[in-house]
């Protein structure tokens, strides 16, 4: 018999004290297995968000690039009506315009002209 | 301690070594990547962007769009940019030949659509294949002969075109033919209700000009030069720098077969679009300006014509016209390219009697000569050999400066540069500006020539005291008039009064060259063209309710012998108004009329309406 028996750190004559620290590895393992499972877990969430969030990426830049080819769109035919409208303003079409109203060139334009005296309100 | 467990645990060491190694390993490719990805999406975003998107898009992300030019509309106060030169956007029609399946079939649909170019002229064809018909005594056969050649004609040119196509449209080696420019709207949907494979269409920007006929040769225009678009002439060939912008550039490293390496070494530079002008014309004035100047070119059946209306306090030209003039929306169309100069900047000419006003300022600036002072006019100035005479031979006796140029004495302006002297008036004449450019900012001014003050002998000099044997051009002509009017500053003529490049806008503010008379000149002389309107052989000029002022010219033209033409002559008119403050300074100018061989007949008209528009337009008050 070991004359160190009564000394808690003797345990070589005592293995379940060795199983105890068995125990103590069972539950690492364990614990390295949920740490494992949860990233498993973790990595597939993010996979999963990431397709999820890649696909309503793609399917936004589609909806993005629609309106912006319509915007371009609105933008040119804008450009268009803007043509359209200064060619509208130009002297030949004004003058068209006029004689359609039947409007007449000013020939004489009298300017009045005040007498000497300074005039004011009382 | 058993061999067994031992061995456990050096496998879970190494295990656990591997792992991390494996960790690290991941990390480090994760890192790479996040790096990658955000150099690609990031930093190389814009080029990727552009590589992807479609064509259209490429071509504006890269071509910068040409600035336009405006000018200044006054709505009641509220100034308002006007486009006189823009852009517009048209479809050019192309096929990409990889995609055509039928280039026959392709060929002949499309012709049936767009037939010939508008450039085709078929009467200008008809000059060569109908020629000899010309002199046929069987008028009626003659028209039989014409009608089927005319069809057999159309008929070969129309195949020779579809064969070029075809041609083109069978070649799988290119990936691009452009077929045609500037498709009308109707022809680009009946094209795209076919459906044609490898054929499509893409907006190019053209020059729009919504004033028409207002002054081709002060824009110039923006034609092809080889396979790049330049500004030429006027306007667009002077501030070519300015419109055009700089281009984007897509850099990117190719592989051996020509292709874009999607991971390789690039770049994009963003293009910059051109800046855009404001002038100082006014668009009512200028119209006014060329409408009247054509009238007047029609009425008296003359050869060309000018007008310039400047604001002589600053030397900002209001309008600018000449005839005849273009299109430059269709410059390719010209026949004779001279039409391209602006006659205002580059055409000189021996002014005649308005120069006498030129004389006249530097003889009384000199303090030589006064309006009252007297000489005697025998009706000739001898010069041995040669004798200078007044027009119409006429002799007038005593007379006064203002009588001097109330009725245009040659005399009496050689009088008045003799008690300057040569040397004097010549420096007068250069200090004035003539014989060197005004620096206006339109292509290809000239600078006249004035090179007759340097010869020995006085008649050579005399001769210019009354506008011969110096040859100005009317931009010279009105600039040198201004100063006499304004104070006696010489201002640099400018038309542009802004450039804006973006939310930067750069003013042109007027330049004062140099002091040339004095202002006591400037009034007196002043008053004595306002003479000249009211008293003397211009009284037609006068308009109701405001004082003018100015001097009618009557030019003889060279011929090839070193003489005169007998019948031909430059009619012109240069004055202002109104007398205290002049608002407008005006030339016009009409070249070999016709009918009506005097200045005062053929632009006094001219000068009037302008002047009475300009000075209703600006509501200046009367004062007479």
């Amino acid at each position: 018999m070991c004359k160190f028996w009564k000394r808690e750190k003797c345990n070589h004559h005592f293995p379940e004290l060795t199983s105890i620290s068995g125990l103590n590895k069972i539950n690492l393992f364990l614990n390295k297995k949920v740490v494992v499972s949860l990233m498993g877990v973790a990595v597939l969430t993010s996979g999963f968000f990431y397709l999820t969030q890649t696909n309503l990426t793609a399917t936004k830049g589609y909806q993005i690039k629609a309106l912006e080819k319509e915007l371009q769109q609105l933008a040119e035919d804008n450009r268009k009506l803007n043509l359209d409208y200064v060619s509208l303003q130009s002297m030949d079409n004004v003058k068209k315009e006029a004689e359609n109203l039947k409007l007449i060139p000013t020939t004489e334009i009298e300017s009045l002209t005040l007498g000497e005296s300074a005039v004011a309100l009382r | 301690m058993s061999w067994r467990l031992l061995s456990k645990n050096k496998n879970a060491l190494s295990n656990k070594k591997r792992i991390d190694f494996l960790s690290i390993v991941f990390l480090i490719s994760a890192l790479i990547v996040t790096i990658r990805l955000f150099d690609l999406q990031v930093l190389k975003g814009g080029f990727y962007a552009a590589l992807a998107a479609d064509q259209h898009e490429l071509y504006k992300s890269l071509f910068p769009e040409r600035g336009s030019i405006y000018c200044l509309d006054d709505t009641g106060g509220e100034k308002v940019l006007y486009p006189l030169v823009t852009n517009r956007p048209m479809p050019s029609l192309y096929a990409s030949p990889r995609e055509v399946e039928d280039a026959s079939s392709t060929a002949h649909q499309i012709f049936e659509i767009i037939g010939f170019s508008p450039e085709f002229d078929l009467k200008a064809e008809e000059k060569n294949f109908l020629a000899d018909l010309a002199s046929s005594s069987d008028q009626r056969l003659a028209a039989e002969v014409a009608e089927i050649r005319r069809d057999d004609f159309l008929e070969f040119k129309r195949e020779e075109l579809i064969n070029t196509w075809i041609e083109a449209l069978s070649d799988k080696s290119k990936g691009y033919y452009p077929i045609r420019q500037k498709i009308p709207e109707d022809q680009v949907n009946k094209i795209k209700e076919l459906k044609l494979k490898g054929i499509g269409f893409q907006d190019q920007d053209y020059r729009y000009y919504p004033e028409k006929g207002l002054g081709g040769q002060i824009f110039g225009f923006w034609g092809f030069v080889d396979n790049d678009r330049r500004g030429s002439y006027g306007l667009e060939g002077y501030f070519e720098d300015v419109l055009s912008g700089e281009n984007g550039q897509i850099k990117s490293e190719r592989d051996a077969w020509g292709n874009v390496i999607a991971l390789g070494k690039s770049q994009i530079k963003e293009k910059v679009d051109g800046a855009d002008l404001v002038l100082t014309i006014n668009r009512s004035i200028q119209y006014v300006a060329c409408q009247s100047l054509k009238k007047s070119i029609d009425t008296h059946k003359a050869k060309s014509g000018t007008i310039i209306v400047m604001d002589p306090k600053t030397g900002a030209i209001l309008a600018m016209c000449s005839f005849p003039d273009y299109d430059p929306e269709n410059y390719s169309k010209v026949s004779n390219i001279s039409v391209f100069n602006n006659k205002a900047i580059f055409d000189a000419w021996e002014p005649g009697s308005i120069f006498k006003s030129i004389t006249m300022a530097a003889a009384i600036n000199e303090g030589k000569v006064s309006p009252d002072s007297t000489y005697v006019d025998t009706g000739v100035v001898d010069y041995g050999k040669y004798q200078i005479r007044n027009f119409e031979n006429k002799t007038y006796g005593l007379q006064t400066m203002t009588n001097v140029l109330e009725f245009s004495l040659n005399t009496g302006v050689i009088h008045a540069m003799r008690q300057i002297g040569t040397k004097t008036f010549s420096e007068y004449v250069r200090r004035f500006g003539f014989g060197q450019l005004t620096g206006i900012e339109m292509s290809k001014e000239m600078p006249g020539n004035i090179s007759n003050l340097d010869l020995k002998g006085e008649i050579n000099t005399a001769t210019v005291t009354f506008g011969q044997g110096i040859s100005v051009t009317p931009i010279q002509m009105i600039t040198a008039f201004s100063a006499i009017i304004n104070g006696g500053k010489l201002m640099k003529p400018y038309i542009v009064s802004q450039i804006i490049r973006g939310d930067d806008v750069e003013v042109v503010k007027p330049q004062e060259v140099r002091q040339v008379v004095s202002a006591k000149t400037s009034v007196t002389m002043k008053g004595m063209l306002v003479s000249v309107v009211e008293n003397g052989h211009v009284k037609s000029a006068q308009l109701s309710g405001w004082r003018v002022g100015g001097k009618t010219g009557t030019a003889q033209i060279h011929d090839d012998k070193g003489g005169y033409k007998e019948d031909e002559i430059v009619g012109s008119f240069v004055g202002f108004a109104p007398f205290a403050d002049p608002k407008v300074a005006i030339l016009v100018r009409i070249d070999e009329p016709l009918e009506g061989k005097l200045g005062e007949t053929v632009a006094v008209p001219v000068f009037k309406e302008v002047a009475k528009f300009a000075l209703q337009y600006y509501n200046v008050a009367h004062d007479k």
